[in-house]
């Protein structure tokens, strides 16, 4: 007799919820990411395209509400219209030290379904609050962060590298003449960025329609 | 027609019940106010609204607000209303015949009158006549012979009293409200403060509502015990508000952010025994019958707008001016000018599909020397490998301003990493940014 295949923790956890009532987990859809991101949940993204990821996730989800929070800013919010996001839905702060009472603020008023952050908050007393205010609020808290943090309070890892271009032989700059060809920017206009990879190191979420 | 008495058994002064009466707006724009007793509201085109039911309740609720117990009855008409409310009768019948002055001058503005039902009504208590059932029962023909003109007059007010005019009342002209405080009360701290001015905020937010407005300019001051050591007695702040408030929910963040902030360097050295607010500019708000017209998305909307207003203020307060902000893009394209901080949501944005190059996603706000030598970058003590240059795009600005040209690269490092570099006329290049 052929034994039945063994529930994974995903699974268990989602029927768990489910028998005592607990709304189901919500996802934000992503193309790079097979079944999407959680929401209500803290997610790291690593990796040298992290911004670009975040941005392109944003643009796929246009009615979402963000927060982004950084200490000495350093985002260009031209950056983020050209790639096709709605300034209107992105409320920006620059918070110096106050980041973390600025943030639970941002979090304890539930307008938004995203918040954004520079770097990871190492402290776990406060991650472990910051988690409680994003399953409260059911937004997704993400940290840009350069390298990873291991701790079980993040459930969601993501790392997005860019690829690797092919060496083209650079011609010497320093001989060139002091007036440049204007008409040449034109063709940048059309020139796409390089492609990033994206790959998932933790997960501990499933969503059941997700193949 | 029907007409809900708010009755207040113990008299209160005549503004304190204009402010309530203000408050009723909410419920029917007719209002009528009887001096320092009573508040008529005509609730009975508004039944499709809310039941009567739950017009108690919350008529209870917001003269509790306005700290005072009320006793709310429903009429047909006005004179009913006031009588029942006062003696605490559940049918007009068991009125007791003492109540025959309330349908002869329901408003109380003829002293002279009452006092010739007075007389009226012990005549009538002599025959045995206890109640306005027994009253009723006396043949009209005979009233007057007997008891005087008024006795009619009180007889057709009984039956119908429905056609009775309603005085013209309006409301102030200012929203402003004060919180005395005892010496014995101890307020110098924010907390308690903050809690003497819910109670005050949620007054004068419910009398906006009434008059269907939202706060945007708001004063708020103390006044402090005149010790010796006190040197400003009156404290006063200021709040322009980015988006208009329309409930003490939303401003209070705001309040309790400014105070922390002005308080923690300047604190109270005394006692605080007068509490004042006023509201300086208002804006239209939305109706107070929400669910009406209004589909439920653009009602949560606009809560949401309120809610989101609310919290521009409080991180304004909290992180600074122009610390928190929407980012609203111009037409310029040096990457410094080609944004400005607004504090509207919806600040128009220009239009940059297709304008120019990709711009970094971080930029330096202060471009960092690099040095280039052949295919290779010396960057902050750093060699990086450069492994393409993009052609230039050069940004000018006109001849009347002198800001150098520049001429940017994107350049993609060995290793993936792309920069975004600047050069000036005089060939010394400069990072401006990174893709991230």
């Amino acid at each position: 007799m052929e034994r039945p295949e063994r529930p994974q923790l995903a699974e268990i956890r989602e029927k768990l919820a489910q028998w005592n009532g607990i709304p189901k987990r919500e996802f934000l859809d992503c193309d790079t990411v097979p079944g999407g991101v959680p929401r209500g949940v803290i997610c790291e993204i690593t990796g040298s395209a992290r911004t670009e990821w975040m941005i392109s996730l944003l643009r796929q989800n246009p009615p979402l509400q963000t927060f982004w929070i950084e200490e000495q800013l350093t985002i260009l919010p031209t950056a983020i219209q050209q790639r096709g996001v709605d300034l209107s839905r992105l409320l920006m702060a620059e918070a110096g030290d106050r980041l973390f009472q600025a943030l639970r603020k941002a979090l304890r008023s539930r307008l938004f379904d995203c918040v954004v952050l520079p770097g990871a908050i190492d402290e776990v007393k406060m991650l472990k609050a910051l988690q409680l205010f994003a399953r409260e609020s059911n937004a997704t808290v993400f940290f840009l962060s350069k390298v990873s943090i291991h701790t079980w309070s993040i459930p969601f890892q993501l790392a997005a590298n860019w690829n690797s271009i092919e060496s083209h032989p650079v011609k010497s700059l320093n001989t060139q003449p002091a007036l440049f060809r204007v008409s040449e920017g034109q063709n940048l206009i059309s020139e796409s960025l390089p492609t990033y990879s994206v790959e998932i190191i933790k997960s501990k979420f499933t969503r059941s329609e997700c193949p | 027609m029907r007409v809900a008495c708010l009755f207040f058994s113990k008299p209160s002064s005549q503004s304190k019940l204009s402010d309530l009466a203000e408050a009723c707006l909410r419920f029917s724009p007719q209002i009528a106010v009887r001096e320092s007793e009573a508040i008529f509201i005509e609730i009975g085109k508004c039944q499709a609204l809310y039941s009567e039911r739950s017009f108690l309740f919350r008529a209870q609720v917001l003269s509790r607000r306005f700290g005072w117990d009320a006793r709310v009855t429903i009429s047909d008409d006005i004179p009913s209303a006031l009588a029942l409310a006062r003696h605490a009768k559940a049918s007009v019948d068991s009125l007791p015949v003492e109540s025959l002055v309330d349908f002869a001058d329901p408003f109380g503005v003829d002293p002279k009158g009452r006092a010739s039902i007075g007389a009226l009504v012990e005549a009538v208590q002599r025959l045995g006549i206890e109640t306005l059932a027994e009253f009723k029962t006396i043949p009209s023909q005979s009233l007057p012979s007997r008891f005087g003109s008024l006795s009619l007059l009180c007889r057709q007010r009984l039956e119908n009293a429905s056609h009775l005019p309603w005085p013209t009342w309006s409301p102030p002209e200012h929203f402003e409200e004060k919180c005395e405080l005892l010496p014995s009360e101890y307020c110098s701290e924010i907390e308690p403060l903050l809690f003497y001015a819910k109670s005050m905020l949620d007054r004068i937010f419910g009398r906006l509502r009434g008059r269907a407005l939202r706060a945007e300019r708001i004063a708020f001051s103390i006044e402090l015990e005149k010790y010796s050591t006190t040197k400003e007695p009156i404290r006063e702040w200021l709040f322009e508000l980015i988006t208009p408030q329309g409930a003490a929910l939303g401003f209070l963040p705001i309040l309790r952010e400014r105070l922390n902030w002005d308080l923690s360097r300047t604190p109270i050295h005394s006692y605080v025994h007068t509490l004042k607010c006023s509201v300086l500019a208002t804006t239209p708000g939305r109706s107070a019958q929400r669910d009406l017209f209004a589909s439920h998305d653009s009602n949560s909307q606009l809560d949401q707008q309120e809610a989101l207003g609310s919290l521009f203020g409080e991180l304004e307060e909290f992180l600074g001016k122009s610390h928190v902000f929407w980012a609203q893009t111009t037409e310029e394209r040096f990457p410094e000018r080609s944004w400005v901080r607004a504090s509207q949501k919806d600040a128009p944005q220009a239009d940059l599909q297709d304008r120019y190059p990709k711009r970094p996603t971080r930029i330096f706000k202060n471009p960092v020397p690099v040095t280039v030598i052949q295919d290779r970058l010396v960057f902050k003590g750093r060699k990086f490998k450069s492994t393409r240059w993009s052609k230039v795009e050069r940004l000018s600005l006109d001849w009347l301003n002198d800001t150098p040209a520049r001429n940017y690269y994107r350049v993609d490092l060995e290793g993936g990493q792309t920069l975004w570099v600047f050069s000036d006329p005089q060939h010394h290049y400069f990072v401006h940014g990174y893709f991230e």
